[in-house]
């Protein structure tokens, strides 16, 4: 009979995971700071890069008629898309009682914070004006402002920032009974009262435990419908407007399977080096990554339906708009970007049918990186095609990145990994409560 | 393997009683022979019209179920062994439907619009009659076949006594990725098409989700039947009924979210050639107060009634919320083809018997297959016998 943990080499006890655990909490060696210092080297690149957009005006984002949404929208969606894999882990697997959540879930968590946090900021880079995003926010004000409850955008403004209070909600309440086995270890005054803090007073009582499993089963069934809600009304931002190739109602269930798709990449993306780095073999199984993989497998094909879905029904609309739109994709200015997402998300999963290469670490890592190529894309051909070829052929155009754009972009990418570089570091990436959970109960004198 | 269970479980079989075949496969030929009737009488519209409303439905919920039981196999579910087999013996129903589709398209002139009009470039391709023939029953043909290998391999778990687990697991996936796309044709060129020019990508998601939803529910409903006629309590317990129903409250829940995700775009948008199928539906009666009645039993009631856990444990209460839902999801495939078809709404005596034939039929061909095979998959790997639960 197959089961979903390996059997570990050398047993892990209850003390070997909170050592282990807490052991990755260490003051950061000269390796951290190789990749920290680099890190924040291109935030400043992304900072500077918005710092100019400012004060030179929006101009130099490469915006031109016709595509005055470009690479920031589709950065946006993007991170949008790979916060979604955190509450689809750490919310919906519960609620399944995958076993192979157990140590990844954490990280994907955090994961999911983080990249709100950068989606977030892709609408306000957008801005013309971005010191007045406040104005998104609907509070009575002297100048009779208000917001536009009819537009899609603001579903979006809200639908966001839901998603940011549950999600890290939902990190923090599940790192409790982690902080405080941290808090009890840690000798230092000033991270002593910063996990006393966040562990509010956790004492791990049969008492608390009873109400803390029963919150968090709440928690995860409310969580659990936010997974489909935020990416399907990010779609709404598309599919609401009547513009060829946007206006078509499979996308809400298709962006929820594409962010899901990319998130789950993304998870993977980040583990493997983590796992290599803290020599956490033990924890981070090769069962969670072909768990993993077969969920990718599963979005890749929703994805690839809708992929297929569109192209015939585009056709068979009979609508000259909607069939141009898509020929324009696959054979326009734009064909290199399109078979890219094409190939990564669609031809590039079948390798993980194979169970061998479910269970390869090499090849995973690269397919994940080529997935989330993939989903740029899918998010850039969606955007930027669409608006350049229009109705009007008068009003065709091509849309070119412009260099700020370029600089923001990887410059988020920084942004992301330093939020994960110092969460590493600083709160247990790894759940100790929920691996205890599935350890055999120890024999006395084990520990 | 044990051979105490597995010896009653085996015995369970005869106790199926041979009258309650005969009637219900006395009621199916009733239905035919009113349906036959009704295809030269007055009201022959109307009565196709129920025959293909009925015909998808039950395709759909035959193949549901098989996809069920693909489902539990790929996520080596433990929990649901014993439901397995109750959801993939309605598969059998697909051999039938492969008969009814044949008669479906005798029907073609009456039926679909398509068939006597002609279109511009390029529906006249996809809509071209041979075209339409030639796929669904192509389609419908692979799936018979694919589930002829998956029960003959799943039953020689039990009958030969063999670990067939990696062929299972192969040929699920398959059935699945199969399903999707057969029956996205189906709700296209059965459903979507009677309104030669609508369109929402969306469609085959929403019937192949759908159908599986209304599976699940008959699932529930017919295991809870034979846990109480042929005594299969220590097999069928509270715990499979308490996931069954959350699955079911949550498949209810995907199915209002696909619902909506096709009406809110269309509705905001408001262009003229997608918008006339949402208002007659929605804004015009007699649809109108029919669709308020879609979305309380697919959603509303079951929904809010499953919530608290004793209505998803005791069984009559799960029975009947799930009674609720099926019938809405039926009433919901009526809602998407009549109204393409005809202005008013009527019922009649003709239509309550077509509709009972079909649901004879479909119960006479999983008596039948339940009369011959063993009800719970004994011999599945994952199944730990009596009063078991698995977990997850």
């Amino acid at each position: 009979m197959n089961t979903l943990i390996d059997p570990p080499k050398n047993p892990i006890t209850y003390a070997r995971v909170t050592e282990d655990v807490i052991r990755m909490l260490d003051k950061p060696s000269a390796k951290w700071w190789a990749l920290f210092i680099p890190t924040l080297m291109f935030v400043g690149l992304g900072a500077s890069c918005f710092i100019y957009q400012v004060t030179t005006g929006l101009g130099v984002a490469g915006y031109r008629h016709p595509v005055f949404w470009g690479v920031y929208i589709t950065d946006f969606v993007f991170w949008v898309g790979i916060a979604h894999s955190g509450t689809l882990i750490s919310a919906i697997l519960f609620l399944f009682r995958a076993r192979f959540r157990m140590s990844i879930y954490r990280i994907a968590e955090g994961m999911t914070v983080f990249a709100v946090l950068t989606a977030g900021l892709f609408p306000i880079i957008h801005l013309g004006r971005p010191w007045n995003f406040l104005w998104l926010i609907p509070y009575p004000n002297s100048r009779e402002l208000w917001v536009n409850f009819k537009s899609p955008l603001v579903w979006d403004v809200f639908a966001v920032t839901t998603y940011l209070t549950v999600s890290s909600v939902f990190f923090l309440i599940g790192m409790i009974p982690d902080i405080a086995a941290v808090r009890d270890k840690v000798k230092e005054t000033p991270r002593k009262i910063i996990y006393t803090i966040l562990s509010f007073g956790w004492k791990g009582s049969n008492w608390e435990w009873l109400h803390y499993t029963r919150a968090y089963l709440f928690f995860a069934a409310l969580a659990t419908p936010l997974v489909l809600s935020v990416h399907s009304v990010v779609s709404w931002d598309f599919a609401m407007g009547n513009v060829p190739g946007w206006h078509t109602t499979i996308f809400p269930p298709y962006f929820v399977a594409g962010a899901i798709f990319s998130g789950l990449a993304m998870v993977i993306t980040l583990t493997i080096p983590i796992r290599k780095i803290f020599s956490l073999e033990d924890y981070i199984t090769l069962d969670n990554y072909d768990g993993m993989s077969k969920l990718i497998i599963l979005t890749s094909c929703i994805v690839g339906y809708a992929y297929g879905t569109e192209f015939i029904m585009a056709w068979y609309s009979g609508s000259p708009y909607e069939w141009g739109q898509f020929v324009y994709r696959a054979t326009g200015d734009y064909a290199l970007f399109y078979w890219t997402m094409v190939i990564c998300n669609c031809i590039v999963p079948i390798a993980l049918w194979f169970k061998k290469v479910r269970r390869n670490i090499k090849a995973l890592f690269i397919i994940s990186i080529l997935i989330n190529v993939g989903m740029w894309f899918e998010r850039f051909n969606i955007i930027v095609i669409s608006l350049s070829h229009e109705f009007d052929p008068g009003a065709w155009g091509v849309y070119k990145i412009s260099f700020v754009e370029a600089g923001i972009t990887i410059g988020s990418f920084a942004w992301f990994f330093m939020f994960f570089l110092i969460f590493v570091k600083t709160l247990p990436s790894i759940s100790i409560a929920e691996i205890k959970e599935t350890l055999p109960v120890p024999k006395k004198g084990g520990h | 393997m044990d051979q105490a269970v597995k010896q009653e479980i085996l015995d369970k079989r005869n106790q199926i009683p041979k009258w309650v075949i005969l009637l219900f496969v006395a009621l199916a030929v009733v239905g035919l022979g009113f349906f036959a009737i009704g295809t030269n009488g007055e009201n022959k519209e109307e009565v196709w019209q129920v025959y293909l409303v009925n015909f998808i439905f039950w395709t759909g919920v035959a193949q549901g179920g098989l996809v069920f039981s693909c489902i539990l196999r790929i996520t080596n579910a433990r929990w649901g062994r014993s439901l397995l087999r109750i959801s993939e013996g309605f598969a059998c129903f697909t051999i039938i439907s492969f008969v009814l589709l044949i008669v479906l398209f005798i029907g073609k002139d009456v039926l679909f619009p398509y068939a006597t009009q002609h279109y511009h470039h390029p529906k006249d391709i996809w809509l071209n009659m041979n075209f339409v023939m030639a796929r669904n029953l192509i389609g419908l043909a692979i799936i018979v076949v694919m589930n002829y290998f998956y029960l003959k391999t799943s039953l020689s778990q039990d009958l030969d006594g063999k670990d067939k687990m990696d062929t299972l697991k192969k040929l699920a996936p398959a059935i699945i990725i199969v399903y999707a796309i057969v029956f996205s044709f189906f709700s296209w060129d059965f459903m979507m098409s009677l309104d030669p020019h609508w369109f929402s990508t969306l469609f085959g998601p929403y019937y192949f989700m759908g159908s599986l939803v209304a599976a699940i529910g008959l699932t529930i409903i017919i295991s809870v039947a034979l846990k109480r006629y042929l005594g299969l309590n220590e097999y069928l317990t509270d715990h499979h009924y308490w996931d069954m129903a959350k699955i079911l409250q949550g498949l209810s829940l995907f199915w209002v979210y696909a619902m909506f995700s096709q009406f809110l775009p269309i509705w905001y948008a408001n262009m003229p050639e997608e918008t006339g199928f949402v208002i007659k539906r929605v804004a015009e009666e007699p649809f109108k107060s029919f669709s308020w009645a879609v979305l309380t039993c697919c959603f509303i009631f079951p929904f809010v009634a499953l919530l608290p856990r004793t209505n998803k444990i005791f069984t009559p209460i799960v029975v009947f919320i799930s009674a609720v839902s099926v019938a809405g999801l039926w009433m919901d495939k009526f809602m998407l083809i009549v109204p393409s078809l005809s202005e008013g709404l009527s019922f009649g005596l003709s239509h309550f018997l077509i509709t009972l034939g079909f649901v004879s039929a479909f119960l006479a061909t999983f008596l039948i297959f339940a009369n011959r095979y063993p009800l719970i998959p004994y011999g599945d790997p994952f199944f730990e016998g009596k009063n078991a639960y698995g977990g997850h």
